[in-house]
């Protein structure tokens, strides 16, 4: 949809303002003025104002994405893929518990200017602990960054479980870093298997895709995970 | 919350106007505000959560998998009138979208203020407390960069 303006529109934070009764005097008047003699901008107005019938959708903790289990794609696997599995587990290099993926970090690690660190923080039933090494279903879970100031960096948060990597934040968040610093987005782990949380620093966003199958070579050493096993 | 009640619907149909998707922009904003509760800042203005939201709203934009996602099922009207163009073109999300990949984060910001939020230049200056001299060369380079892309384009279908 288009619309001419019969001169410099009025733009959308100044009618933000003007129906807010957020504009001075003098700018108040000015877009008065424009207003009644501008089709397009009163349009823009009218829009504004029809919104205020709709309702506010309530401020909550955005949900998690539910994470996948193995169980349904391990029916379909016979006796066979599954001890092949097993040997793979014992020969491979390293001991990367079965579906997470291999070579992350810990939680701490030394950084230019400082340290690097994730903290986790458990909420169950009403009780909260820090730094703790177990979930049940329905734990929730907050992230603490600790990174060197006055870095504000991205920070994606990425949650390795049962072969599958689940972003709890909507959009990558920039962090004012210094102690302890909260990411926003409380998270629940459902998967049944070892869980690593990890959070990812960069200085842009990194794709989602590009984390999905683990951290790539060149932004291992700007992440921390810590792990989590299922179990009280 | 005072500040998410008066101002989250503002925040809402700005988000909306630049991603075309009412879901997505209710992300966006839902998460500013839970990041501003946990850092317990309160005392912000219209203009501040207007870039905020600007930025957070590019940033999903930037993310492969959201871009793929919102390019098939935008929905149009939501970006409302369009009341300032770039040479005669309309910038819709799917120019954006490639304007995003081909120019920098506060080139592209000035784009979201001056092609979808309608500021003028002098406004957009004082919303990122810069010169106007400033915004004008990022007009400019936004000008190439949405030229190249349109003969491009052209060369293309030809």
């Amino acid at each position: 949809m288009t619309s001419a303006c019969s001169g410099q529109p009025i733009s959308w934070l100044a009618l933000e303002r003007y129906e807010l009764g957020e504009l001075g005097p003098a700018d108040r008047a000015a877009v008065c003025a424009h207003l009644e003699g501008c089709p397009a901008c009163r349009g823009c107005l009218a829009r504004i104002r029809a919104d205020a019938a709709l309702p506010l959708p309530p401020l909550a903790a955005p949900a998690p994405r539910p994470a996948r289990r193995w169980w349904p794609l391990g029916l379909a696997f016979t006796g066979a893929a599954a001890a092949a599995a097993l040997l793979f587990a014992w020969l491979a290099p390293g001991p990367a518990p079965l579906g997470l993926p291999p070579g992350l970090p810990g939680p701490r690690v030394a950084v230019k200017g400082g340290e690097l660190s994730l903290g986790l923080v458990r909420e169950r039933g009403g009780a909260v602990s820090h730094g703790p090494a177990t979930f049940l279903p329905g734990d929730r879970f907050r992230v603490e960054l600790t990174c060197p100031p006055p870095d504000e960096p991205f920070v994606e948060l990425v949650v390795y479980q049962d072969g599958e990597a689940v972003f709890p934040l909507p959009v990558p968040a920039r962090v004012r870093c210094g102690n302890r610093a909260p990411l926003h987005g409380a998270f629940r782990l459902t998967g049944g298997g070892q869980a690593r949380v990890c959070a990812v620093l960069s200085a842009r966003p990194v794709a989602r895709d590009a984390l999905a199958a683990g951290l790539p070579p060149g932004l291992a050493d700007q992440a921390v995970c810590a792990s989590l096993r299922a179990g009280r | 919350m005072e500040l998410y009640r008066r101002y989250a619907p503002a925040l809402l149909r700005k988000g909306q106007r630049l991603l075309q998707s009412r879901q997505d922009a209710e992300d966006v904003v839902q998460a500013l505000f839970l990041d501003l509760l946990s850092r317990g800042e309160t005392r912000v203005d219209l203009a501040y959560l207007y870039r905020a939201v600007t930025n957070r709203c590019l940033n999903h934009l930037r993310d492969r998998s959201n871009r793929a996602r919102l390019l098939a099922l935008h929905d149009e009207a939501l970006r409302g009138p369009v009341r300032t163009r770039c040479d005669d073109r309309a910038i819709g999300l799917e120019l954006l979208t490639r304007l995003v990949e081909h120019l920098d984060e506060e080139t592209t910001e000035v784009l979201v203020y001056r092609f979808f939020d309608d500021l003028g230049q002098e406004e957009i200056a004082e919303l990122l407390g810069v010169g106007r001299k400033w915004v004008l060369v990022r007009l400019e380079r936004i000008r190439q960069a949405v030229a190249a892309l349109t003969r491009e384009e052209s060369e293309v279908r030809s």
